[in-house]
């Protein structure tokens, strides 16, 4: 079977949309980093061309509904490997009628309707759970989210501190976006030193207030669990000796 | 005395004010200033409790002159007791922010002193943080009973959120729990801070850089269980305050034994179960269009076996089953097992094609309880004939059966096995209280046996 490889980009995934509609190819799309070889499966590259992605993005905008991209765009990040063949059907299904996107009872909008959710939730959540450790002038933080959300979260922080440089350090993406001046870049394939993230003094007054809020008789855990997983907590200063 | 022993005792002597949520303010930041506000509010951590971390919540000192039962902070408790510097404070409130620790600030306090002095020293906090600091965060302020006019003013002018707590959900309690507060103390600033925030709407069409005053409005909360009020009593209050104070939440705090006191009930555990059937009741009336009388009269209480809106379903049998391809909005949101989610998705999905029961299934209703009052083209899904009581029976979370244990917890506290201490109980109106929890618990079982 024929297969198509990208680099997870939208710019990329279009270009997919395009062979797909276009030249009549298979649906079946994957990241670079999550295809594993194999004897079946051919692989086509894909090619960027700027008059193809101009002509999907113009299409795509003016027929679909707003919720269908932003469906995409959050669905896209998803760390599902199957996340981008689901998501091109999803928009061949859009393309042959637009309202089909709030066909919920259907079983392939559903599907990437929760891919979405999952991703927009999780990208709420650590507007939250991103913690900053102060290192001279610089605001250091580091996260290991699920889903690729640092492209969903960058404009928050750049909102929020005018005036501060800062860098969020994805870990297990091995990516970070750096801050200034009210400009952001994200870079991709670094390692940054793990000394960059040393607690600093105020994260011992708020483990102290972290622990004291806390009501005993109401201890529910389970429902602490469930908020902020466990899997969370390594990058949380209140949480990593319970860890 | 160190600032990590302040933030431990007043901390601590914040924590059973409920709210927390940072939501409702939608402030954009300022080329300057140090941050800003998100409308839908941010949860920064979850405490062992599974309650949400937004705000820092603490008190600027629990030094107190009141002497309110219910509360820890009162001054005949023999508590360990702190107070803040402003500029601790300040430092504490803009490293946490900076760091990405919280949403803000929660400002409460004990009175010192009295209402005035108490109410001047936060407001200088708060208006520090906001001047000289330019933090554009959140800040949520307690407002002092008893405060004056003019100072309450000014507290919403640099507040995101003002609130100032009812507690008792019954007037006839506070002389005797609270002697120094009534509900007149509370209701007042509770006025003025609606009509402000009025006002401040109104000026807001008429001027085009107006002041925020209050722009995320005014919650409040109440005790459950410390007092004998029904349910229906609390769900009533809390109606009220919705329409006539415009109030956007109203909490509720299931009573925690802060403090032993002959007045007060005593129960070992607090009633977390009551509480949070009076919270989904609460949301019923903010987003499903319910009003409290339609719940409950005033005397009566929840079930603890279903959730509120199923409680009501079965007693309105004659409404269902509704055909779940017709029916509008508004009555979508009174089918048990519908939320405002799959509503949405409903009204949407059936303009392309009638909703099958498979279909239903994906969209994420809870089917095994929305089956019994729907129609699905026709089609009725549910068992046992539309009888109530076998419904009841069938989709009951059999919360009682959880609870038997906890008669005995409950015989205790009444102090059944010790004849000296029931003397000294029945004394009180508050045996009423514990005898209601009991009641809800054996009403269930009764209708669990028909």
């Amino acid at each position: 079977m024929n297969v198509m490889l990208f680099d997870g980009s939208m710019e990329e995934f279009l270009m997919a949309v395009f062979q797909v509609y276009v030249e009549k190819k298979e649906p079946l799309l994957y990241r670079e980093e999550d295809f594993i070889p194999n004897m079946i499966d051919v692989v086509e590259p894909l090619v960027f061309q700027e008059e193809a992605f101009s002509r999907v993005s113009k299409a795509m905008k003016s027929k679909f509904p707003k919720e269908a991209l932003d469906v995409l765009t959050y669905g896209l990040n998803h760390r599902d490997p199957l996340a981008p063949t689901l998501l091109l059907k999803y928009v061949m299904a859009c393309f042959s009628r637009p309202s089909f996107a709030f066909q919920y009872q259907d079983e392939l909008i559903m599907r990437v309707t929760k891919l979405s959710r999952q991703v927009s939730l999780e990208s709420h959540r650590f507007k939250g759970f991103v913690r900053f450790q102060k290192l001279q002038e610089l605001y250091f933080a580091k996260i290991q989210p699920d889903h690729d959300i640092l492209p969903f979260i960058a404009d928050h922080f750049m909102d929020r501190f005018q005036e501060e440089s800062f860098v969020i350090y994805d870990e297990k993406r091995q990516q970070a976006i750096f801050c200034q001046d009210h400009q952001w870049v994200l870079k991709k394939n670094l390692a940054l030193d793990e000394k960059l993230f040393q607690e600093d003094l105020h994260s011992k007054a708020w483990s102290m207030y972290f622990t004291h809020i806390s009501i005993d008789s109401r201890v529910n855990p389970r429902g602490q669990k469930r908020s902020m997983p466990t899997r969370y907590w390594p990058n949380l200063p209140e949480t990593r000796t319970q860890h | 005395m160190d600032l990590l022993d302040k933030v431990r005792i007043l901390a601590d002597a914040a924590k059973y004010d409920v709210s927390c949520s940072s939501s409702g303010s939608n402030r954009s930041a300022v080329a300057g200033g140090v941050g800003n506000t998100a409308a839908a509010g941010i949860c920064h951590s979850f405490t062992a409790d599974g309650r949400c971390i937004s705000l820092l919540k603490i008190l600027m000192t629990n030094f107190c002159i009141y002497d309110c039962v219910y509360c820890q902070n009162r001054a005949s408790n023999d508590v360990e007791r702190a107070a803040f510097e402003p500029e601790e404070l300040i430092s504490l409130t803009m490293g946490f922010y900076r760091r990405n620790y919280i949403e803000g600030l929660f400002l409460s306090s004990g009175v010192i002193l009295s209402p005035d002095y108490t109410m001047e020293r936060m407001i200088r906090i708060v208006k520090i943080l906001r001047q000289r600091e330019h933090f554009n965060g959140y800040i949520h302020m307690k407002l002092i009973p008893g405060a004056s006019a003019h100072l309450i003013h000014e507290a919403g002018l640099y507040a995101d959120r003002v609130s100032v707590n009812i507690e008792l959900p019954e007037e006839e309690s506070y002389a005797k729990l609270t002697p120094e507060k009534s509900r007149i103390d509370i209701l007042k600033p509770m006025g003025q801070v609606a009509s402000g925030i009025q006002m401040n709407q109104e000026e807001k069409h008429m001027v085009k850089y107006q002041r925020d005053f209050v722009p995320a409005g005014q919650s409040t909360q109440l005790i459950v269980g410390a007092t004998p009020s029904s349910d229906g009593k609390i769900l009533k209050l809390s109606q009220h305050l919705y329409n006539d104070y415009h109030l956007k939440r109203v909490y509720y705090s299931a009573y925690i034994p802060v403090v032993t006191h002959a007045l007060l009930p005593k129960v070992s555990r607090p009633p977390l179960l009551r509480e949070h059937r009076i919270y989904q009741a609460d949301w019923l009336l903010r987003f499903y269009h319910f009003s409290a009388h339609e719940l409950l009269t005033e005397e009566e209480n929840f079930d603890v076996n279903v959730d509120p809106k199923t409680q009501w379903a079965l007693a309105h049998m004659e409404l269902f089953p509704m055909e779940i391809n017709k029916i509008s909005y508004e009555m979508l949101l009174r089918i048990p097992g519908i939320g405002l989610t799959s509503a949405k998705r409903i009204l949407r999905a059936r303009r392309l094609s009638p909703i099958t029961y498979e279909g239903l299934k994906k969209i994420g209703c809870v089917l095994s309880r929305a089956k019994h009052f729907i129609l699905i083209s026709g089609k009725y899904y549910g068992n046992f004939a539309m009888r109530p009581e076998f419904i009841y029976e069938a989709i009951s979370e059999k919360k009682d059966q959880l609870q038997l244990s906890l008669f005995g917890e409950i015989d205790e506290a009444l102090g059944l096995q010790e004849p000296e201490e029931q003397k000294r109980l029945t004394t009180t109106q508050n045996l009423q209280a514990l005898l209601l929890e009991k009641s809800i618990i054996k009403r269930s079982l009764g209708r669990g046996a028909l």
